[in-house]
C-alpha cells in the first residue's frame, strides 16, 4: 500500500517537472531573472536580459521586466547626452516589482520630461532587496560609468530592516563564496530555480509567520519608531558616505521618502533625513505624503486607503496608481532642481 | 482558521489521527472539542451564541416531543424560531435597519444616534442558526425524533467542516450519521481525498486569482466599457462559484475522511436550463431550505397562480436579504424571485424541446440571467449598479488592448474548471475522475499540483461565504 503510494507520487512528481520544463523552457523561455553574485554588492540583476521578477508569493502573475544592457530597469535604454543624469537606486518598490515596464514611476518620469520639454532622465538601477548598504556601493562602483547630476533615492522606512546588518565584516567572504555556490544551483535550470526559489519563499513566510509575534512585539515596526530608530542607526553610515561621495563627485542626492500610508516611522525616517539635507547643501528631501493627493483623509483612514487603493494585492509593493503619484510627485520635486543645474555635466561632443 | 491555510491542515492532521484512534463515543467528544476550538480560533467569545442556541433547540426539541396538547407544541417550537431567528437578527442585521432607519429619519432633518451599536456579525451565523432551527421545526413536523444526547446534538450544531458557511444540513441527515457507528471505507477515503484537493485547487488557482480581477474592475467600475464590464462579471460568476464550491468540496471531502456523508450543494448551477433548474443546482442545501421552512409553509403554489408568485418572490426576497445585510442583497433577491416569476409565467408558451441546440441556447441564456444577478450580488452600492447597468447598455467602447489583456487573463484561471463541468455534464458523474485509468488520475493530479504550485494565488483569501 505504502510502496504504492510511494510509487505514485515519484510519477506524479515526474510529470511535475516535465510539465514544469515545458511550461518554463517551451511557453516561457527566459522566466526566471538571474543575478550575479558579487563580491561587494552581493546581488545584482544582469544586465540584458528579460524575465519575471519574482515578487511577494513569487506567482506567475508577476510582469514580464526587461533589464537593459546598462542594468536599468527599462528596455533598450542607453546614456544620453546633453540631459541632466539621475541616477536612481532603491529597493524592490524604486524597482518596480510587480509592474509592467511602462507603469514603473522611472518610465513615466522620463515620459513626463519629453512632454513638458525637461532635459532630464532618469536611469532606474533598483535592485529588489537592496538597502542603505546597496545604494553607496553601487553609486560608488558606477559614479564613473554613469556620471550623474543626480542621485536619487526613493526610499522607505521599511529598507532599513534588511541584509547586510546580519552579515559581520568578518564573514562576509565566507557568505559570498555560499552565495556564489547557491546562485549557480539556481541558475542552473530556470524550472529547478524557480521550485526551489517558491519553496524556501513558502518555508520563508511559514516561519515569517509565527516568528512575528516574537520578533515585533506586537507592534508592526511602521508604528514601533524606536525600533526603527535603531535600524536607521545600525546604517546611517551607509547614508553618511553616500552624502560625502555626492560632495566629492558633485552630484545632488535626492531622498524620497514614500510615505504614502503616513507611518510613525516614515514620519521619523523623513525627520532624520531632513537633518541631514539641512546640514548638507547638495541633499534635498522630500516626500509622497498621503495628504498631497487626498487631503479629507485623517488617521486610520489614510491606512485603508493606502492598503485599498495603492499596493498591489497580495503583494504590498506600489501598484501602478502609486507608481504615477510618485512619478508625478518627483516631476514637481526634481524640475526646480534639474533647471538649477546649469550645465549638465555630459554633453554631447 | 481558514481552510485553505497551514494552520487548518495540522490542525485536521491531529483531528484525524485522533479520530482514528478512538472509539465511536469518545469520537464524537473529540470532534465537538474540535468544532468549538475551530470556531473559538476565529472569535471564543461568539461560541457563546452557538452554545445559547444548541441549549435552546435540545430543550425545545425534547419538549415538543413531550408535550401533548399542539398548543404547547407550538410554543416550544415558536420558542426555537425566536431565539434562532433573534440571534441571527440582531447580529446581522441591527447595523443594516439602524442605518437604513437613520437615514430615512435623516430626510426629516432628524440624525438620533442611539440607533449606532456597531454589531459584529459572528462568523457562520447565518448557517448554523438555519441548520438548528430545522431540528425542532421537523420534530414538530413529527418526521424527526429528538435525541437525549446532548454533546451528540452539540456536534451536529457545530460540526467544525460546515460550521462556518455549509452546506446547511439536516438533522434527519446528519444526526443519525453523528449517533450511529460509522465506517470509512477505501473508496470514501479516496473520494474524500480528491474533493478536499479539487476544492483547494478552485480556491487558490481559480478564485483567488480572479479575485485581482474582479476588484480591480469594481474598484475602476464608473470607467468600464460594456464588454470590460462583461470580464468582469463572467470572472466574478466563476470567482464565487469556485470559492463557495470551493469550500463545500473541502467541508464534504473531510467529513468523508470522518466517515460523515454531506449532502451535494452544487450540481453543476452554470448547466442550468431555466430559473428553477439553477436553484435546484446552485447552493442545493439553502434552495431546498427556502423551499421546505418559507415557501411551502406559506402556502407554495397551492394557494393560486398570484398567491404562488407573491410566495416565490417573497422566498427570494428574504433568500436574499439572508446573504447579506444591504440593500444589493435585497435588489438580487428581487431579481431572482422576477425571474423565477417570469419563468413560471412564459414557460407555458415556450417549446419543451430536449435538442442540443434549444438546450445549449437554454443554457446560455440562464447563464446570461445569472451573471447579472452576480453584477448586482457583487456591487457594493445601488448607484453601482446603476452606473454599471447604464455602462452596458451604452457604452461599447472596445479597447483591444484591455480586452485582451482581461481577456487573456480569465481564460487563464477558468479554462481547468470549463473542461471538467463539460466533462461531468456529459458523463454525468461529478466524480468521473475515478473512471480514468490510474496513470491519467496521475497526470491530471500532476497538472493540478502544477498550477496550484507556480500559478496559485500567494495569499489566502477569505471564503466569500463566510461573511454570511
Amino acid at each position: 500500500m505504502i510502496a504504492k503510494l510511494f510509487g505514485h507520487l515519484c510519477i506524479i512528481g515526474v510529470i511535475f517537472f516535465v510539465i514544469g520544463k515545458i511550461d518554463f523552457s517551451i511557453l516561457h523561455s527566459g522566466t526566471v531573472l538571474h543575478e550575479s553574485t558579487h563580491e561587494v554588492l552581493f546581488f545584482k540583476m544582469e544586465s540584458d536580459q528579460e524575465g519575471y521578477v519574482w515578487t511577494n508569493g513569487m506567482s506567475r502573475r508577476s510582469n514580464k521586466v526587461h533589464i537593459s544592457s546598462i542594468g536599468t530597469r527599462q528596455k533598450d535604454q542607453q546614456l544620453s547626452c546633453d540631459k541632466v543624469r539621475i541616477l536612481a537606486t532603491g529597493s524592490s518598490s524604486t524597482f518596480g516589482s510587480g509592474l509592467k515596464d511602462e507603469e514603473v514611476w522611472s518610465s513615466l518620469l522620463n515620459r513626463k520630461f519629453i512632454s513638458e520639454g525637461v532635459d532630464a532622465e532618469v536611469f532606474n538601477s533598483a535592485n529588489p532587496g537592496w538597502g542603505p548598504y546597496h545604494w553607496f556601493n553601487f553609486v560608488e562602483l558606477n559614479s564613473v560609468k554613469f556620471n550623474p547630476d543626480v542621485i536619487l533615492i526613493p526610499l522607505s522606512f521599511g529598507d532599513f530592516t534588511f541584509y547586510p546588518m546580519t552579515i559581520d565584516d568578518g564573514e562576509r567572504a565566507a557568505w559570498v563564496d555560499r552565495d556564489a555556490a547557491k546562485k549557480k544551483l539556481l541558475n542552473f535550470d530556470n524550472f529547478i530555480s524557480y521550485s526551489l526559489r517558491k519553496t524556501m519563499y513558502l518555508l520563508q513566510s511559514l516561519k515569517q509567520k509565527y516568528q512575528r509575534t516574537h520578533v515585533d512585539e506586537g507592534l508592526p515596526l511602521s508604528e514601533a519608531v524606536s525600533r526603527f530608530e535603531q535600524h536607521f542607526d545600525n546604517q546611517k553610515n551607509y547614508l553618511l558616505s553616500l552624502v560625502k561621495l555626492a560632495e566629492n563627485n558633485r552630484f545632488k542626492l535626492v531622498f524620497f521618502v514614500r510615505n504614502a500610508d503616513a507611518t510613525k516611522s516614515g514620519g521619523a525616517l523623513l525627520s532624520n533625513l531632513i537633518e541631514l539635507s539641512n546640514a548638507y547643501e547638495n541633499v534635498f528631501v522630500f516626500q509622497i505624503h498621503p495628504q498631497e493627493f487626498r487631503p479629507e483623509l485623517q488617521g486610520d483612514e489614510i491606512k485603508t486607503y493606502y492598503n485599498e487603493n495603492l499596493i498591489i494585492k497580495n503583494d504590498g509593493h506600489p501598484n501602478e496608481l502609486y507608481s504615477a503619484l510618485m512619478a508625478e510627485r518627483l516631476f514637481a520635486g526634481l524640475s526646480p532642481i534639474v533647471e538649477s543645474i546649469e550645465n549638465p555635466k555630459n554633453l554631447c561632443q | 482558521m481558514l481552510f485553505n491555510t497551514f494552520e487548518f491542515f495540522v490542525f485536521f492532521g491531529v483531528v484525524y489521527l485522533l479520530y482514528r484512534m478512538l472509539p465511536r463515543r469518545p469520537q464524537n467528544y473529540m470532534l465537538l472539542i474540535a468544532s468549538y476550538f475551530f470556531y473559538g480560533c476565529w472569535d471564543w467569545r461568539f461560541l457563546s451564541l452557538i452554545i445559547v442556541s444548541t441549549c435552546v433547540d435540545y430543550y425545545c426539541g425534547i419538549k415538543i416531543h413531550e408535550s401533548k396538547d399542539d398548543k404547547a407544541k407550538k410554543k416550544f417550537v415558536t420558542l426555537s424560531i425566536i431565539v434562532n431567528l433573534g440571534i441571527l437578527g440582531f447580529f446581522k442585521y441591527f447595523n443594516f435597519f439602524s442605518e437604513s432607519f437613520t437615514d430615512l429619519l435623516s430626510v426629516f432633518n432628524y440624525a438620533p444616534s442611539w440607533f449606532e451599536l456597531n454589531v459584529i456579525l459572528p462568523v457562520g451565523i447565518s448557517f448554523y442558526t438555519f441548520q438548528t432551527m430545522t431540528y425542532s421545526i421537523d420534530i414538530y413536523r413529527k418526521q424527526l425524533k429528538p435525541t437525549r444526547h446532548f454533546f451528540d446534538f452539540a456536534l451536529f450544531v457545530s460540526f467544525f467542516p460546515q460550521l462556518v458557511a455549509g452546506p446547511i444540513e439536516r438533522a434527519s441527515s446528519l444526526l443519525p450519521q453523528i449517533l450511529n457507528p460509522r465506517k470509512i471505507s477505501h473508496q470514501q477515503s479516496k473520494e474524500g481525498a480528491w474533493l478536499v484537493f479539487w476544492g483547494l485547487f478552485k480556491k487558490v488557482f481559480i478564485a483567488d486569482n480572479l479575485a485581482i480581477l474582479v476588484d480591480r474592475g469594481y474598484a475602476n467600475y464608473a470607467t468600464l466599457s460594456a464588454p470590460e464590464i462583461i470580464i468582469v462579471v463572467v470572472a466574478f460568476s466563476f470567482q464565487i462559484y469556485c470559492d463557495f464550491s470551493g469550500y463545500t468540496d473541502i467541508a464534504r471531502g473531510i467529513s468523508k475522511l470522518l466517515g460523515f456523508e454531506l449532502r451535494l450543494n452544487f450540481n453543476l448551477p452554470y448547466f442550468a436550463r431555466n430559473p428553477s433548474d439553477f436553484w435546484r443546482r446552485w447552493h442545493i442545501s439553502l434552495s431546498t431550505w427556502l423551499r421546505d421552512y418559507l415557501y411551502i409553509p406559506l402556502g407554495g403554489n397551492r394557494k393560486g397562480e398570484l398567491r404562488t408568485y407573491c410566495n416565490l418572490m417573497a422566498t427570494m426576497v428574504l433568500g436574499g436579504l439572508w446573504h447579506g445585510a444591504a440593500w444589493n442583497f435585497v435588489v438580487w433577491g428581487f431579481y431572482q424571485g422576477s425571474l423565477l416569476c417570469a419563468h413560471r409565467y412564459f414557460s407555458r408558451f415556450l417549446p419543451n424541446k430536449s435538442n442540443i441546440f434549444w438546450v445549449t441556447i437554454s443554457i446560455l441564456c440562464m447563464y446570461i440571467f445569472a451573471c447579472y444577478g452576480w453584477l448586482i450580488f457583487r456591487a457594493d452600492s445601488l448607484s453601482q449598479i446603476t452606473i454599471l447597468t447604464k455602462n452596458l447598455a451604452s457604452n461599447w467602447t472596445v479597447e483591444s488592448k484591455i480586452l485582451l489583456s482581461d481577456g487573456g487573463e480569465l481564460l487563464m484561471y477558468v479554462w481547468p474548471i470549463v473542461v471538467f463541468q463539460i466533462w461531468q455534464y456529459f458523463k454525468n458523474n461529478l466524480l468521473f475522475i475515478f473512471d480514468f485509468p490510474v496513470y491519467v488520475r496521475d497526470v491530471i493530479i500532476a497538472i493540478i499540483v502544477y498550477l496550484i504550485f507556480v500559478y496559485g494565488a500567494s495569499e489566502s483569501q477569505g471564503f466569500i461565504y463566510f461573511q454570511f
